[in-house]
């Protein structure tokens, strides 16, 4: 039951405000195309070779085969064409994903495209580098789909729901993400361009992946503009109406899910794997008065465009003459000030129209043998913990573990490897994984989006920086500096998140989008720190994927602390989380500052992270998923659920740290890949088991 | 519209089994009953929003599981409980919505679409409020809006799952006035589900009293609204009344005078017990 409370002041500009409201929609659409013709002339003036403008129309209307005509022609021609049809692709995709899962959080890479085409071309580039010469865009693009169809056909079943859906997709990307992640570690000197191409590039050798693919992006994307948008309205009242409206809603999602996938694989072709602009343009038109799919859609079609040439231009003005930069990097540079200066201009009753609407998954336990998941949780918990502790470099027996315990290790090398070496490590891991899913399930509570995880508050991107401020930018920085860099960039970025999401009081949309940019953003300073520095792509990697090699007794004791006082403080807020869950009215209406109550569930929330992380580095999987898998396996009270997802997070990453030293020893797999790895199956077994879902 | 030996179930609950009844065309329907005795469940199905588990359901005496949904939303609507309220959309455009089933997939909306639209907007009073973005609304302007996007949609049978509930007296009244007088002048076949057994009474033609997704009861309000009845199916004693401008009976139930004595309540419906389930006048 949803109390729809009438909304308490209708502004009195309302009447003009839609007056104006298509005026509004073309100037958003006419100011697009001027800016997208001013960067167009801007980037083909762009290059190492000067050529005037004179010469520059001839080649294209006239050309004689000189090398400058060449040059125009060949490369950046190709080059414009590229930006602007993938950005259009992907501004298109973003809108329709956003509609179908009706998450404002949505974007192909929600959905595994990008994380699919991105692990086929590696996995080509590695295994079968002919196929990759053959044709890399098609390379891509089917790889791209195929992670999408598997997303698709998962979240679907008997009743497929836009929350299973971006789930389903988000554990899929993080899945295959960390198996490209290791690929790349393991091959380092194959693919060290393809990490390039994995932060998105316009750069075009020739006119090979346009001339295959504009025509389809363009079919596609006007024919959702014909065919689908008063479906995509309609669709927006809710599954109920629309299909009293006789609306098959369940094919017209089918539709729009694949038409968006198709755009997303496209552009993923023609330019590997843009993040950010499939996100960002969608809300861009939006906050700028879009409403209703017929601007909605060809708008974020041109701003798409305008984000990515615009991210070109900047890339190779920041990167000189003779160096490239991945536009990638520059699309969420580009983008996020302008997502969060819009955001912040949302108005708190707009926000909630963009809050995802979420349904309950049904949970695995049935009340009454929820009592049965207690013991198997911790039976679970310390059998990983014991096996963590027997295998390795150097299996030993249980026994001797045992006795190694008890005071009378077998010989000085067991007592070494079980005390100094393993026992430590695992500390750390279970810690550590601890303290990310109970930080994930508190800013999911705070936040109310599924999708939401410490990352989106700014955690991971800041201290991805502050370490490799340390460990690549400033060399000269002592190592041990490491942790605290990370703990001070995770804080400076989540300040800087929450200050700017700040007018008169917080909205949980604002503070999701202003996240989105500010990480986004952070993320491509360290993805240009990396770029820059390719000698050290692995260490940086490792850490940015998350590990726990090598982790001692020093980390436990500077980990400890902040677990032992952070976990129960959590604790005590799980009444506070109880009462989030059911909207801002009722904890309003029970005497809570929201504002002040809202910050301090983040801020403990924040400390958690940030502790972790600059112990054990950017690890993604758990904050995000293990909460979902906590949550759908004993549904409930924060009371419950918070002691029961510190033990999820924990057994995983133990889990993960041991698979990670023995599944290639002795080299190692960082294990917040093998955590992504291990847990994806898992999320998923539980997605499948919660076939039905409850409307309340 | 009927319902032919209808299962209806979530999961592997079935919560009706075996119903069939009828909404008789030109007329009002309420079904009425406990909370979870599956009234809104049957109601769901009847809009094909919820899939049966097992049985049909009729609507101009084909199967509505094996029509297309377009040409089911030509004949029938229905208002759920809560819809979602979609940010910056007009009240013209929202009912404009209705008009969905009814147009291609490309062409602009034609004569006919216009004037549903403007006669749903008269039909609701929504005159002054059209350019108004319904999330500014109050709650009885928005109720009537989404009543206005059904009625748009030009059908044969309205259904709506607790059209008053959130609303204050007066609009609840609007409510309940505005569907009667569309029933009366324009024949719409109407099927509600409703709390307030009175409003259920004075507004509709039959009531149907459903108990654990069975019939209790069904008939005109004047044969079920009786003390024995109500007892039966919401477990509570009352009295029966007739309403003091009119011949529509009215259920107050005794429990409005907790002041009483257990010995004088019992005394009280002593003296009302004999006359109680005939205190009207039963011509019809």
């Amino acid at each position: 039951m949803q109390v729809t409370a009438p909304t308490a002041a209708a502004s009195p500009d309302t009447k003009a405000e839609t007056g104006t409201r298509t005026w509004r929609g073309l100037l958003v659409i006419a100011t697009g195309a001027l800016v997208l013709a001013a960067l167009m002339i801007m980037h083909i003036r762009q290059g190492m070779a000067s050529i005037s403008p004179g010469t520059i129309v001839d080649a294209i209307v006239n050309p004689d085969g000189s090398p400058e005509h060449q040059v125009v022609r060949y490369a950046r021609l190709p080059r414009i064409v590229a930006g602007i049809v993938a950005g259009a692709a992907l501004g298109i995709s973003g809108v329709l994903l956003q509609a179908v899962t009706r998450n404002p959080l949505a974007s192909a890479s929600t959905v595994g495209v990008n994380a699919g085409a991105y692990l086929a071309v590696i996995a080509a580039s590695i295994f079968a580098p002919t196929l990759l010469a053959f044709s890399s865009p098609l390379v891509a693009f089917i790889g791209g789909l195929i992670a999408a169809v598997v997303v698709y056909s998962l979240a679907s079943g008997s009743a497929s729901s836009p929350t299973r859906l971006a789930l389903a997709g988000m554990a899929i990307t993080l899945g295959l993400g960390s198996i490209t992640s290791t690929l790349i570690m393991f091959n380092e000197y194959t693919i060290t361009g393809l990490y390039f191409w994995g932060s998105g590039s316009l750069i075009q050798r020739n006119w090979m992946a346009l001339n295959n693919t504009w025509y389809w992006v363009a079919l596609i994307g006007v024919a959702s503009t014909l065919f689908l948008t008063k479906a995509l309205d309609v669709l927006g009242l809710g599954d109920d109406i629309a299909t009293s409206l006789g609306q098959n809603v369940r094919s017209t999602r089918l539709i729009a899910t694949l038409a968006g996938v198709m755009l997303a694989a496209l552009a993923v072709s023609i330019a590997g794997s843009i993040s950010f602009v499939g996100l960002v343009a969608p809300h861009l038109v939006r906050l700028a008065g879009a409403r209703r799919h017929r601007m909605l859609l060809p708008a974020a079609a041109l701003w798409g465009a305008v984000i990515l040439v615009g991210a070109d231009v900047l890339g190779r003005f920041v990167a000189g003459q003779y160096t490239e930069l991945p536009a990638g990097v520059f699309t969420a540079l580009v983008g996020a000030p302008w997502l969060i200066w819009l955001a912040r201009r949302v108005s708190r009753s707009q926000g909630r129209a963009t809050e995802a609407q979420t349904d309950s998954l049904t949970p695995l336990a049935k009340r009454r043998s929820q009592w049965l998941v207690w013991p198997a949780a911790l039976a679970l918990f310390l059998a990983i913990t014991f096996t963590g502790l027997v295998l390795g470099d150097r299996d030993l027996s249980g026994l001797d573990v045992i006795r190694t315990f008890l005071g009378n290790a077998p010989d000085a090398l067991t007592h070494d490897a079980v005390l100094t070496h393993r026992l430590p490590r695992l500390i750390v891991a279970g810690l550590a994984g601890a303290g990310l899913a109970v930080s994930g399930l508190m800013v999911q509570g705070v936040v109310r989006n599924p999708l939401a995880a410490p990352d989106l508050v700014g955690i991971s991107p800041g201290a991805s920086i502050g370490a490799l401020v340390v460990l690549i930018a400033v060399p000269s920085l002592p190592i041990g500096l490491l942790p605290i860099a990370a703990f001070a960039g995770a804080s400076i970025s989540f300040a800087l998140v929450y200050a700017l999401s700040w007018s008169r009081g917080i909205s949980p949309t604002r503070l999701a989008l202003v996240g989105i940019g500010m990480s986004a953003a952070a993320g491509a300073v360290a993805n240009l720190i990396i770029v820059n520095n390719p000698m050290q792509l692995t260490t940086a990697m490792t850490w940015l994927s998350g590990s726990t090699y090598a982790r001692g007794w020093g980390d436990v004791t500077q980990l400890l602390p902040w677990m032992l006082v952070l976990l129960p403080v959590a604790w005590t807020m799980s009444r506070w989380l109880d009462l989030f869950g059911l909207g801002e009215d009722v904890p309003r209406s029970l005497g809570i500052p929201l504002d002040r109550t809202r910050l301090m569930i983040l801020a403990v929330a924040v400390a958690l992270a940030a502790a972790a992380v600059s112990i054990v580095g950017a690890i993604g999987f758990i904050g995000l998923l293990a909460p979902h898998a906590s949550r759908m396996t004993l549904p409930g009270r924060h009371r419950l659920l918070i002691p029961f997802t510190a033990i999820i997070g924990a057994t995983l990453l133990i889990g993960a740290d041991t698979i990670g030293r023995t599944l290639m020893a002795p080299s190692e797999v960082p294990s917040g890949l093998v955590a992504a790895a291990q847990g994806t199956p898992y999320f998923l077994w539980l997605l499948a088991r919660s076939r039905q879902i409850r409307y309340s | 519209m009927s319902t032919d030996r209808l299962r209806l179930g979530y999961d592997h609950r079935l919560v009706v089994d075996d119903l069939s009844i009828d909404l008789p065309r030109g007329q009002i329907t309420a079904i009425v009953g406990p909370n979870g005795c599956g009234k809104s469940t049957v109601l769901r199905s009847l809009a094909r929003l919820l899939k049966p588990v097992g049985g049909a359901i009729l609507l101009d005496g084909a199967d509505i599981q094996r029509s297309r949904t377009r040409d089911i939303a030509r004949r029938l609507a229905i208002l759920p409980q809560s819809p979602l309220t979609p940010s910056g959309v007009t009240v013209r455009e929202l009912i404009g919505y209705g008009r969905f089933p009814h147009q291609g997939l490309m062409r602009s909306p034609s004569r006919d679409d216009l004037d549903a639209i403007d006669w749903a907007i008269d039909a609701t009073g929504l005159d002054s409020f059209q350019d108004r973005g319904v999330d500014t609304l109050s709650g009885g302007e928005r109720q009537r809006a989404w009543i206005a996007m059904a009625l748009s949609q030009k059908t044969a049978v309205l259904l709506l799952d607790e059209p008053t509930t959130y609303l204050d007296i007066h609009y609840q009244i609007d409510v309940l006035a505005l569907v009667r007088e569309l029933n009366r002048t324009h024949g719409i076949t109407v099927g509600w589900v409703l709390h307030d057994l009175n409003q259920a009474a004075a507004y509709s033609d039959q009531i149907i009293m459903l108990k654990d997704g069975k019939v209790v009861n069904r008939g005109k309000p004047h044969t079920v609204m009786t003390t024995t009845c109500i007892k039966q199916v919401f477990g509570i004693d009352c009295s029966i009344i007739r309403h003091p401008l009119g011949d529509v009976p009215m259920c107050l139930p005794n429990g409005f005078c907790p002041l009483l004595s257990p010995e004088h309540r019992d005394r009280t419906q002593e003296n009302i017990a004999p006359s109680q389930d005939i205190p009207l006048n039963l011509a019809d």
